[in-house]
């Protein structure tokens, strides 16, 4: 990534760190107990709702990565994004109101023990566990990389600098607020991201000379590219629109958030917000992916050395300063947002969901345990992503794919369908971290099991689903507790 | 609920889903995966006695709009043609910028309209916590 070079640029990113710090000094304070370090107290209202969930899933990948994909293959990855108008109302569809109620009549404070009270028994609330982890270690690797990469080029220090710096913030607000911290800096963050994603596009479209000017010359450069599916193909754009379109509902950084709120009517609007929001978000992914290929096509720009320079280099030498300061604070949000979620989650798994999976009960002192294992799994991500960076790369790329194919099953239809059973709910989650994992490590060795361009998490999803349908049927049905009952006849 | 119709169609439009992309079939794909989003909204959203029958036309119209506009996709791109815009944007792509994306929106509003009559009639809320709040 270049460096900054920006006194404002800085300021801008020093400023936003100083108020994640001092929202971590507010939140410590209004939490006192595993409700509030998990679910916020069941406290938020629908804005901190829509904002948390947009910058949680909005992470560095949407604005580095994303625009580095459009750079590379043009429209190809809008279909992951634009779909988000309906993906994230289908979420709230299949799990808003069924986890929300949950949590009031059940001990239920996270997404596997939502699934320890959806089909009883111990293995399958510790499969849900066990591919959370998995999935968590590697979003939280990738992320930890992205905070030292942005603030080394910034603040132009050493990576190790950067990182100490970026984690010290990071695990500052998130061990002594924990998840109280993570939503009312996301705000802070949304509302930042979304201001920046306007602002950009208009800068993106002058740049470029308008739409139709853009896309003038990226037909005469390859019709391909600008057409409908993008260089990457028709396969490989609706194998993403299936993963991404259907997927969201099963990501836990989205959907755990709605189990937070603090009036379940609150969900009403909140699911048409969400998806509009976040597709504003979108325009940034592709006007910067666009406008940065047609300045290179056009000679104007030299032509980049890596895709993921897009957006930096888009900000450094075409927007104002103080427009890429805010981007690159905003850049900074988006990434430890969503670090600060898989955080949460990642702290839950260990002290709360496998020890009950396994014993039956939680740790005694559960909250202290909550901030070491924060503390722990930011140092573990941090080091993992110093010294495994292969290994954090593989982890990175199938982690919304396990999480999709994983929990679409066995939370997003198992909460919402009394046939379902645990054995499925057990199979689905072996199958999909099976499939993916095999999947991706065969196509990273050069010996792809799939045709090119379909999506490895799309068919994980597909096989996942039809396996947790098909083992339902074939397994004998379990009679479900009277509230569980009552609850899926809602 | 008895949902089993509508899980076993979802797992029918899965294992055609995967068939069809195992083939390379891009459209069939597509399609298919428009079904898998109507048949799980239908999951999400049906309930005993208080689902209407205009909550799943709409699903059901919303999924038809859904495949004109990926079949207008793949029917207005022509590589070879001159370009063609519509807002800006080739004719194919617009489809997805100014068609399906803003189409979603729709199961958003059907979200929030039907959120008090059919989603969580505050009644059958009441009800539901008075019997097994844990509180």
């Amino acid at each position: 990534m270049p460096t900054a070079d920006s006194q404002l640029i800085i300021v801008c990113v020093v400023v936003y760190l100083a108020i994640c710090f001092g929202v971590g000094v507010w939140a410590m304070r209004r939490t006192s107990s595993t409700a509030d370090f998990f679910l916020a107290g069941k406290s938020i209202g629908p804005i901190v709702l829509v904002m948390a969930t947009i910058s949680s899933v909005m992470s560095g990948f949407g604005f580095v990565g994303g625009p580095g994909l459009v750079y590379e293959s043009g429209s190809s990855s809008l279909w992951m994004v634009f779909v988000a108008t309906f993906s994230l109302p289908v979420a709230f569809m299949l799990t808003g109101k069924r986890l929300r109620l949950l949590v009031e009549v059940r001990d239920v404070l996270t997404l596997p023990g939502a699934v320890g009270a959806r089909y009883g028994g111990r293995a399958p609330a510790l499969a849900m566990s066990v591919a959370m982890i998995l999935g968590v270690l590697g979003y939280l690797g990738t992320q930890v990389l992205a905070i030292g990469t942005v603030l080394k080029a910034v603040l132009g220090v050493e990576l190790i600098a950067a990182l100490a710096i970026g984690l010290g913030v990071l695990a500052f607000y998130s061990i002594a607020g924990g998840i109280v911290a993570g939503v009312y800096t996301d705000l802070f963050q949304g509302v930042l991201m979304l201001g920046a994603a306007i602002a950009v596009l208009l800068r993106c479209l002058e740049v470029g000379g308008g739409m139709a000017a853009i896309s003038e010359t990226l037909w005469t450069m390859d019709p391909e590219y600008i057409g409908p599916w993008g260089s990457r193909g028709d396969l490989a754009a609706l194998s993403w629109m299936l993963l991404f379109g259907i997927g969201a509902a099963g990501q836990p950084h989205a959907i755990t958030k709605l189990m937070m709120l603090k009036d379940i009517r609150q969900l009403k609007w909140s699911a048409l917000a969400t998806g509009a929001s976040y597709v504003v978000l979108a325009m940034l992914w592709m006007g910067i992916g666009l406008a940065m290929r047609t300045l290179v096509t056009r000679g104007d720009h030299p032509a980049l050395e890596n895709p993921d320079l897009a957006a930096p280099q888009f900000l450094l030498h075409y927007t104002p300063e103080l427009l890429a300061g805010i981007v690159f604070a905003g850049l900074l949000a988006a990434i430890m947002s969503t670090a600060d979620s898989f955080l949460n989650l990642g702290a839950a798994a260990v002290v709360r969901d496998i020890p009950i999976a396994i014993r039956g009960r939680p740790l005694s002192r559960e909250l202290f345990w909550c901030r070491v294992a924060t503390g722990a799994l930011l140092l573990l991500s941090a080091v993992f992503a110093l010294y495994m960076e292969n290994l954090i790369a593989l982890l990175g790329t199938f982690g919304w794919g396990t999480f999709a194919a994983a929990i679409v099953p066995s939370v997003c239809i198992g909460m919402n369908w009394k046939r379902a059973t645990g054995e499925a709910c057990v199979a689905s989650i072996t199958v999909s971290v099976i499939l993916n994992f095999v999947l991706e490590v065969s196509a990273r060795h050069g010996n792809p099991l799939l045709p090119p361009g379909l999506a490895v998490g799309a068919v994980a999803l597909l096989v996942s689903t039809s396996v947790f349908v098909l083992v339902s049927v074939a397994t004998p049905r379990r009679d479900l507790s009277a509230d569980m009952d009552a609850l899926l006849d809602l | 609920m008895n949902n089993t119709p509508v899980a076993l169609g979802g797992a029918v439009a899965s294992l055609a889903a995967l068939a069809a992309g195992l083939a390379g079939q891009a459209l069939a794909l597509g399609m298919l995966a428009v079904a898998m989003i109507v048949l799980l909204s239908a999951i999400g959203l049906r309930t005993p006695r208080t689902s209407s029958k205009s909550t799943i036309l709409t699903l059901i119209a919303y999924g038809a709009a859904f495949c004109v506009l990926l079949a207008l996709c793949f029917r207005l791109h022509d590589p070879a043609g001159p370009l063609t815009t519509i807002g800006g944007f080739p004719a194919g792509t617009a489809m997805l910028i100014y068609g399906i994306a803003p189409l979603g929106i729709a199961l958003g509003v059907l979200y929030g309209l039907t959120f008090d009559s059919e989603i969580l009639p505050l009644d059958k809320q009441r009800e539901f916590l008075k019997r097994f709040s844990k509180k």
